[in-house]
């Protein structure tokens, strides 16, 4: 029944997602929307580490520059289409995870974040300062658009709508393998290890195989979503790789609910359509997104999605 | 003669200055229930530790199990051997139910692969199927099987420890450790404890267990190991532990 009732839910969303920009009309709204639905997969994404295994990463915005640098690369030096440049993207992305996840997941929470933290820093560094292949500050600019080659048919994004459901193909196919391996043994090996790594081990679960599992898949969406953001802006700057990005997604993270299937969009959409809404307010916009940030932190610990859970059964309870 | 199913050799572990095991050697064999004692600090858990490959010992320490040298292995490794370990502390995931609990516990010794836990293969759900059918059996055998749904964290103590002893029989392992089974938990249970582990033992499981409570280990162990400051003092069956000069001057003292 719970099922059934989620299944209606999810195509009441896609139906509403799809009509937006037609909706809508604005370019300007169409285009907070696209910035909204690419921070729903790689919040998706960072959820199979922070959420999931319960680790502390700040290594996610690196992926996603990562992502975009190699697709940007493919694109300007070798003439790649955006299938290989996608898969390049996503290659890339796991293979960084790999070599920064194996020494980083032999230690403990905090120093597994200060690790990260460091790939964070030095890939933004070395964007910033390997002129040669990054050009530095003056970007990577002229990425070709999204385009899909089939013999002689042919298809380029060329439009603010035609990014939109790109984008929000991108988000629906995060939600879908996050879902997949989630609700499968892996997901329950996942919180298994979250709860207490020395009876998961006791038990026989290779932990850093799991843990790699988690790190790797999440690298490969944020690749992919690098790979489409430099198409669909058409530049790659070191400043994509910012640490504000991977503060940004552990704010709608943790404010939209961790390791929930409902956390991230709402994360994702409260995050990045509110400080829009409270452009009637200009000059107090952020002060009071910040106030809102710091009242959800303390009356929502545990995000909103475990809050609304909470409510819906005292409700249930009283009636 | 048949190759025991646990043998330690030399089993040395130093922690900085501290000698916690030294040079410790004894036998489990299949079908049997040996107990492990010793005061307080002797090193008992130190060993199942360095069994159960949460420490590596040092060398020249060797430790087979089935047959297998096992230092250096990981501990998931050595679970999958075959040999289950419980914690003295009680252990549970605790936001999973009662039955995810045990389903954990099982799913490492079944053939599966990453790849084929995504696809969700017949396989993987028959061996699913399995794990439930066994899970239902053994909450049933300690009485638990009203809370197969209830998550793990909101158990009773008693009701806890019954389910960590029960995770450890899931996989139908061959032999099972048992960090202080009856620590903590009231003289009904330990009873039935007892006489799980008894009724297990005579359908071919083989128990090594670290107890603190003499009425349990003396009822059930055939063969009993002690340690004191780290040493093997003495081994031997129930009634001549107890009346060995040793293992009394290492409990009461003079």
């Amino acid at each position: 029944m719970t099922w059934r009732r989620l299944g209606a839910l999810e195509t009441l969303a896609c139906v509403l997602l799809a009509l937006w920009p037609q909706t809508v009309r604005s370019p300007y709204l169409t285009s907070v929307a696209i910035t909204t639905l690419m921070y729903v997969a790689l919040a998706f994404s960072f959820d199979l580490v922070v959420g999931r295994v319960g680790l502390l990463s700040f290594a996610h915005a690196g992926f996603f520059g990562t992502g975009a640098y190699i697709s940007a690369l493919a694109a300007g030096h070798l003439g790649w289409t955006f299938p290989l440049r996608l898969a390049a993207a996503m290659l890339g992305a796991v293979v960084v995870a790999i070599v920064i996840g194996i020494p980083s997941f032999r230690l403990s929470y905090h120093s597994f974040a200060i690790s990260t933290l460091a790939f964070g820093v030095m890939a933004q560094l070395v964007a910033t300062n390997w002129i040669a292949v990054t050009r530095g500050p003056l970007c990577l600019p002229g990425v070709p658009p999204v385009d899909l080659r089939l013999g002689t048919w042919r298809w380029e994004a060329r439009s603010l709508p035609d990014y939109y459901y790109l984008a929000l193909g991108m988000a629906i196919l995060a939600y879908l393998l996050v879902r997949r391996l989630t609700q499968t043994r892996i997901g329950r090996t996942w919180v298994a290890i979250r709860e207490d790594e020395h009876l998961a081990s006791a038990a026989g679960v290779p932990i850093l195989k799991y843990k790699m599992l988690a790190f790797t898949s999440g690298a490969a969406v944020a690749g992919a979503v690098g790979a489409y953001y430099a198409s669909y802006a058409s530049v790659v700057c070191p400043s994509e790789l910012a640490f504000a990005y991977t503060v940004n997604l552990i704010v709608i993270l943790f404010l939209g609910g961790r390791g929930t299937l409902a956390g991230p969009p709402i994360g994702a959409i409260v995050f990045t359509a509110l400080p829009e809404f409270l452009r009637i307010a200009e000059a107090w916009r952020l002060v009071i997104y910040g106030l809102l940030i710091i009242l959800g932190a303390i009356y929502l610990p545990d995000g909103i999605v475990a809050w609304a859970t909470r409510q819906m059964r005292q409700v249930r309870r009283t009636a | 003669m048949e190759e025991p199913l646990l043998r330690l050799d030399g089993l040395t572990k130093r922690f900085g200055g501290v000698l916690a095991l030294r040079d410790v050697s004894f036998r489990v064999h299949a079908g049997e229930i040996v107990g492990l004692i010793g005061p307080n600090g002797s090193g008992k858990t130190t060993l199942f530790n360095c069994i159960t490959g949460f420490l590596s010992p040092d060398p020249p320490s060797d430790v087979m199990i089935f047959g297998r040298r096992v230092v250096g292995m990981s501990p998931d490794q050595i679970a999958r051997l075959g040999m289950v370990r419980t914690f003295q502390e009680v252990r549970v995931f605790k936001q999973l139910s009662v039955m995810d609990n045990l389903l954990m516990a099982v799913q490492q010794h079944q053939e599966d692969t990453i790849g084929k836990r995504f696809l969700n293969t017949p396989r993987v759900q028959a061996f699913e199927a399995k794990g439930k059918d066994r899970a239902r059996e053994l909450l049933e055998m300690v009485g638990l099987q009203a809370h197969a749904t209830t998550p793990a964290g909101l158990l009773s103590y008693g009701q806890r420890k019954l389910l960590t002893f029960i995770f450890a029989l899931m996989p139908d392992p061959r032999l099972v450790l048992l960090d202080e089974p009856a620590a903590a938990v009231n003289p009904v249970l330990i009873d039935t404890l007892k006489a799980h582990i008894v009724q297990l033992n005579r359908l071919g499981t083989t128990f090594l267990l670290v107890e603190h409570n003499m009425d349990v280990v003396m009822d059930i162990c055939q063969r009993i190991v002690v340690l004191d400051h780290g040493e093997k003092i003495a081994e031997g069956v129930p009634e001549a532990i107890q009346k060995n000069e040793r293992v009394l001057d290492a409990y009461f003292g003079i």
